[in-house]
């Protein structure tokens, strides 16, 4: 159980306090609740570039001094873009904590960007996605299979974006976006470590109190619907082994079927004792590796399944083989010794994403920030106690069909 | 309300002094060393096994001690690898082994109710591996795949070739998991050779952590470890470092890079180098930081690369100094042109007070949160033992950093860091790099064939 307190500001900011003494540390979590979802079509990857914006200086802290600063104060700092939600982070020694206020407010209300900054770091997040996307083996694949699945919602381009969108993004977008979106009412304050509510309450009262609401940001989205074809598409890429890569549309992680389809995922893969790496990897030989997932996000995400074929193997025979494991478990179900093992190995993992300052902040946040639920990390336990083997058959036989998934194959470039 | 003057950046508190925390120790009569930090927060424990085996210990066959030491979690002579994995799955846990350049290690986990029972799978694991031929050949073939896909990726490639270039004929030379010709060669019983000459208790450690009582956990251990006896051996000599040919230029080409992945490398230091503090501060300006020299031109400047970072490698025995990045192809020389400069830059020049002075308290503010979690822990107490380091190390590192001067800064530069002999290793497209390169000697391509 973690404990917390939690107070609002009178213009929205929320803030949760999880005070705890074991080391002289405070985590500082501001996030806003702004992702790629909210961009537009021709203007992708637009809310991580802002992200790396945030760090080039505001009127009190110019240029370089954010980080300058921190650095001195013996202080690490960091921040990430998801489809949902933007998260800026400071670790502090707790004697410095006052710093982490004074510098986020700045930049919440400060923010002061030059041309050449903007276009410095445009050219570093195109840098960013040829490192992690275009110069990986499979490093398209994810967005690939997003952009399959998906045909109306936001979530079908990669939060990196592409490159010729960030090529199109100005100045003037970052003055749009910056007041659309940061602002006390769309933001959630997370404090994890040595620090007291009462001090907490004391500096955000001090250093954001002052900054008006800029009112409710409109979220209106086009969801679709679920798949009722199959749509395929074979990649050729600088890969030495083929693989293959299906997603099925779901659920939100706020669903009651988020946990059940998360175990199911957990039976397919987790571990050395899972179906698909005791069948598929150790047993047959089929995969080189093969993985199930559940993705965690405010709209419906993806299940996804993915595999690498080992040298000699026909891709399309692990792809059905892969299948017909949830197939299987749509027909006959599991034992409650399986569901027991996959609960066990979560609760262990919620654990483990409790443990450090850091790790702690994070995770409360994405509760706190995108559902105003902070307790939801002491729900998360009970509620995955509650699934039963019932549900496990229940979601593999509702979510999974052949008829209604998308497939990509990756093959090597020389069997083009 | 109080409204703040945003002008007046806000004087930090009297900081807390450091302490590191508290653990408990015990030798067992085989020397096997026990160590034991209790902590109820969480009903989990974890046990790490340290053995002081580690890939150095390759003479011949690349891959063989850390296939060994993987191997360790895959069964046993009486125990199935997947019935043990499933076993412990089913508490929650987890079960893995492998190894470092320096030492390889066992760990197995729970939730803390099947404590007695982790450790009785962990005690018979390393006191009677199976060694099965199904294991090690799928092992075996698992890695060769992995080579194989690795080809892939010019980040693997640049390391791979700078440990050709900087190391050869040494172990170091080759990759910690075995290349395509050992790994077609090693089994069962060279396996169990190798496994009874290195892992031993005499110089081992055993890290409890978590929901557990020295009074329940310790007389547990004496059952499953104390009988764990030692076998006599002579210890090898591990051959120094080769002498290189300095200046290399090499190309591992990939004809489809979008990126160069650059490493500008010369052999390193030894973690037990007296000088580490200076190093340490030194590097941080140099490439250890976001607020690096080097950072800052590449990234923060020129828009190269999403990022840089030099590193001095630690191992017992001297490793190597890496400057690495990925970048652009049409910037290749101009990139490593920069990392060349700031590197003399460092050897010519006493670094800006104010900036040494920030670099210090970033290092000496943010020592605590490296010593938070129990695995941050865990691993901090392994150092300790493995590099023969007393207990007062870490607090005594600490107060060295706060007080490296600008003299340090620039000796530490001028003996540690080559710029004029390092060697250039660029994994990328070829037809766009080569003339790039041409500036710094006499590029060659390494001929990746047989990886």
């Amino acid at each position: 159980m973690i404990e917390f307190g939690q107070f609002s500001l009178d213009n929205g900011l929320k803030v949760v306090v999880a005070e705890n003494k074991r080391a002289p540390l405070v985590a500082f979590d501001l996030m806003y609740h702004v992702g790629s979802k909210n961009e537009d079509w021709g203007k992708t990857g637009f809310a991580h570039l802002f992200e790396h914006l945030m760090f080039e200086g505001s009127r009190h802290a110019p240029g370089k001094l954010f980080d300058e600063l921190l650095q001195n104060a013996g202080g690490e700092n960091n921040a990430y873009t998801s489809e949902d939600l933007t998260n800026y982070y400071e670790i502090l020694p707790s004697h410095e904590i006052e710093l982490a206020f004074w510098l986020e407010s700045d930049r919440m209300r400060f923010l002061n960007i030059s041309q050449d900054t903007f276009l410095n770091q445009r050219d570093v997040v195109i840098e960013e996605r040829r490192q992690r996307v275009d110069n990986q083996p499979y490093g398209t694949a994810m967005e690939k299979l997003a952009s399959l699945v998906y045909t109306q919602h936001p979530y079908r381009w990669p939060v990196i974006g592409y490159v010729d969108h960030l090529m199109d993004s100005t100045l003037e977008d970052v003055s749009q976006f910056y007041h659309r979106f940061y602002s006390p009412d769309n933001a959630t304050l997370v404090l994890s470590g040595d620090i007291s509510l009462g001090l907490a309450k004391e500096y955000s009262e001090k250093y954001f109190g002052e900054f008006k609401p800029s009112g409710p940001v409109d979220r209106k989205f086009q969801f679709d619907g679920k798949l009722t074809e199959e749509r395929r598409e074979t990649v050729f890429d600088s890969v030495q082994l083929p693989a293959f890569f299906m997603g099925f549309p779901t659920v939100s992680e706020t669903d009651p079927d988020y946990f059940a389809l998360d175990l199911l995922a957990d039976i397919l893969s987790n571990g050395k004792s899972s179906r698909f790496y005791q069948d598929l990897v150790y047993s047959n030989g089929l995969a080189q590796s093969v993985s199930a997932f559940q993705e965690q996000n405010e709209h419906p995400g993806i299940f996804g399944l993915y595999g690498i074929a080992k040298p000699g193997i026909s891709l399309k025979n692990l792809e059905d083989r892969a299948f017909a494991h949830i197939e299987a478990i749509a027909e006959k179900g599991v034992s409650e010794a399986e569901l027991e093992k996959v609960k066990n190995l979560s609760v262990s993992s919620v654990i483990s994403r409790l443990q450090g300052v850091a790790n702690s902040a994070d995770f409360i946040s994405r509760y706190a920030g995108l559902y105003q639920n902070p307790d939801f990390v002491n729900q998360l336990i009970p509620l995955l106690e509650k699934v039963t083997v019932n549900d496990i058959q229940r979601v593999a036989s509702t979510y999974f069909s052949k008829s209604g998934r998308a497939v990509l194959h990756y093959l090597p470039k020389q069997n083009a | 309300m109080n409204t703040p003057d945003r002008n007046q950046i806000p004087k930090g508190k009297t900081p807390d002094p450091f302490v590191f925390p508290q653990w408990q120790e015990y030798t067992l009569i085989n020397g096997l060393t026990v160590v034991i930090l209790e902590d109820h927060t969480f009903p989990t424990i974890n046990f790490r096994l340290m053995v002081p085996a580690g890939g150095i210990r390759d003479f011949g066959i690349p891959g063989l001690t850390s296939l060994t030491a993987e191997l360790i979690s895959r069964g046993t002579v009486t125990l199935e690898g997947s019935a043990i994995a499933a076993e412990i799955e089913s508490y929650g846990g987890r079960f893995f082994s492998g190894c470092q350049w320096d030492a390889s290690f066992v760990f197995i986990s729970s939730l803390s109710r099947y404590q007695s029972r982790a450790l009785e799978l962990l005690a018979e694991s390393i006191r009677q591996p199976g060694f099965r031929e199904k294991e090690v050949s799928f092992l075996a073939d698992q890695r060769l795949n992995n080579l194989k896909m690795n080809r892939d990726s010019t980040s693997w490639l640049a390391g791979y070739v700078s440990n050709k270039v900087l190391f050869p004929g040494h172990p170091f030379e080759n990759p910690i998991n075995g290349t395509s010709e050992s790994l077609t060669k090693i089994s069962p019983g060279t396996v169990r050779n190798h496994f009874s000459r290195w892992f031993q208790p005499t110089g081992s450690l055993l890290i409890v952590m978590g929901d557990t009582h020295p009074d329940k956990i310790l007389p547990q251990i004496e059952t499953h470890f104390a009988s764990w006896c030692p076998e006599p051996w002579e210890p090898h000599q591990i051959p120094p470092l080769p002498l290189i040919r300095h200046n290399q230029i090499v190309i591992a080409d990939k004809p489809d890079a979008v990126q160069s992945s650059i490493r500008v490398t010369h052999h390193g230091i030894s973690r037990k180098n007296p000088d580490l503090p200076a190093i340490i501060v030194m590097n941080t300006l140099l490439g250890g930081y976001f607020g690096s020299r080097l950072n800052l031109k590449l990234r923060e400047e020129k828009g190269f690369t999403y990022g840089v970072r030099s590193a001095f490698s630690e191992r017992l025995f001297a490793g190597f100094f890496t400057v690495a990045t990925d970048v652009r192809n049409s910037v290749t020389g101009e990139a490593i042109r920069e990392i060349v400069h700031e590197m003399k830059y460092m050897q010519t020049h006493l670094p800006d007070s104010k900036v040494l002075s920030n670099v210090r308290n970033f290092l000496v503010g943010r020592f605590p949160s490296d010593f938070e979690t129990n695995e941050q822990l865990s691993q901090a107490i392994m150092d300790l033992k493995l590099y023969g380091f007393d207990e007062q190390y870490f607090t005594r590192l600490r107060n060295q950093i706060s007080r490296i001067t600008a003299d340090q800064v620039l000796d530490a530069a001028r003996k540690y860091l080559n710029p004029d002999q390092a060697c250039i290793i660029v994994a990328g497209k070829a037809d766009d790099i080569e003339a790039q390169l041409s500036e710094f000697g006499n590029p060659v391509q390494y001929d990746l064939t047989g990886i």
